[in-house]
């Protein structure tokens, strides 16, 4: 069989790749065209043989038992980590600049109570820190502690 | 993704740590995920292990899912990375080559709509393709993925896999020229 230049446009057509002009137009030329009619057919008969083709073969017969075996003894951590870690880490942080904030402007007072002792205690020991490198390594320290606890929680 | 309310039932009890209900999944799921490994590690064995090893990890890891909807295109990820992993690993990513008679399946399985000649063309033929190329066709041929899963599967946008499929299928049909009114005869 010759060949038509337009055929190229089969498999976009099929896929539906073409835009609503074209694919009009390529319409009107399928009509006409035994080649493209044939190219088309091919084309259809691939996607349907494929679509079968790729089937999924059936799951080995021990995979469930094995999974199943072997998620006993598999320890899954309480919760997602880092996320979690990550979350708590970054609330605690956004809590502490905020009180920083107010502490700054003044509305906290040192009068407000045993929650107002307690962060001026915080404020007090990350003053006397003193230092970027000190702060960052107590950051790192407190991711550690998350996750290590996250890690020894028991999953049920 | 998942529109079966039981599946998706399955994957938030799985997620909360019921073992039944991950061996639902692993029944509904675990066809896919062994022929997604075989076609890319070509080897049945092989298949058998890495399909163990991702479900393994899927069990630690699955409370990290936020879109339970989302599992099919999942695990075909987590199955893909323990893959290319295990390709890395054994250094033969380059060189791995399908042998033709790897996708050839089961005697049991029912085929209607294909004659034996019409599947061996074919599997003969998706033989010859890439890795890239064997991968994106068996994906992107399972009603469970539509082309954004695929994507999202393969780490490549979704309009790519248009492209990507397209000259696949190309490519698929070079390796056919010559059987092409066989194979028109084969099917339907």
């Amino acid at each position: 069989m010759s060949s038509c230049s337009r055929s190229t446009n089969v498999l976009s057509y099929l896929m539906d790749e073409l835009d609503e002009d074209d694919r009009v137009l390529f319409e009107k030329h399928l009509n006409g065209c035994p080649i493209c009619r044939h190219e088309l057919m091919l084309e259809r008969s691939l996607q349907n043989g494929l679509a079968e083709c790729m089937k999924p073969d059936a799951a080995p017969a021990e995979l469930r038992l094995n999974v199943l075996t072997k998620i006993l003894t598999v320890q899954r951590p309480r919760f997602p980590f880092p996320q979690v870690a990550v979350t708590l880490f970054s609330g605690a942080a956004v809590f502490f600049i905020l009180l920083k904030i107010l502490s700054g402007s003044g509305l906290l007072s040192k009068s407000s109570g045993f929650l107002i002792d307690v962060i001026d205690g915080i404020f007090a020991a990350v003053e006397q820190m003193n230092s970027l490198p000190l702060m960052i390594g107590a950051a790192i320290v407190t991711m550690g502690i998350i996750s290590v606890v996250a890690l020894l929680l028991p999953e049920e | 993704m998942i529109k079966d309310p039981d599946r998706l039932g399955d994957v938030r009890l799985a997620c909360e740590g019921d073992r039944q209900a991950f061996g639902r999944l692993i029944d509904d799921y675990g066809g896919l995920v062994y022929t997604l490994l075989l076609r890319m590690v070509a080897d049945r064995d092989t298949a058998k292990d890495l399909a163990q090893d991702t479900f393994v990890k899927a069990w630690t890891r699955l409370r990290t899912l936020r879109k339970h909807e989302s599992f099919p295109s999942w695990i075909c990820s987590t199955a893909r990375r323990i893959a290319l992993d295990h390709l890395r690993r054994i250094k033969i990513r380059k060189e791995v080559s399908m042998p033709e008679e790897s996708f050839v399946k089961n005697s049991n399985d029912h085929r209607p709509e294909l004659s034996a000649e019409g599947i061996a063309l074919l599997e003969q033929a998706v033989c010859k393709l890439s890795e890239r190329d064997r991968q994106l066709i068996t994906l992107a041929y399972w009603k469970e993925l539509n082309f954004a899963d695929v994507g999202r599967i393969m780490g490549i946008p979704e309009p790519n896999v248009r492209v990507y499929l397209h000259r696949a299928r190309k490519r698929l049909r070079e390796h056919l020229r010559g059987y092409e009114n066989e194979l028109l005869q084969q099917i339907d």
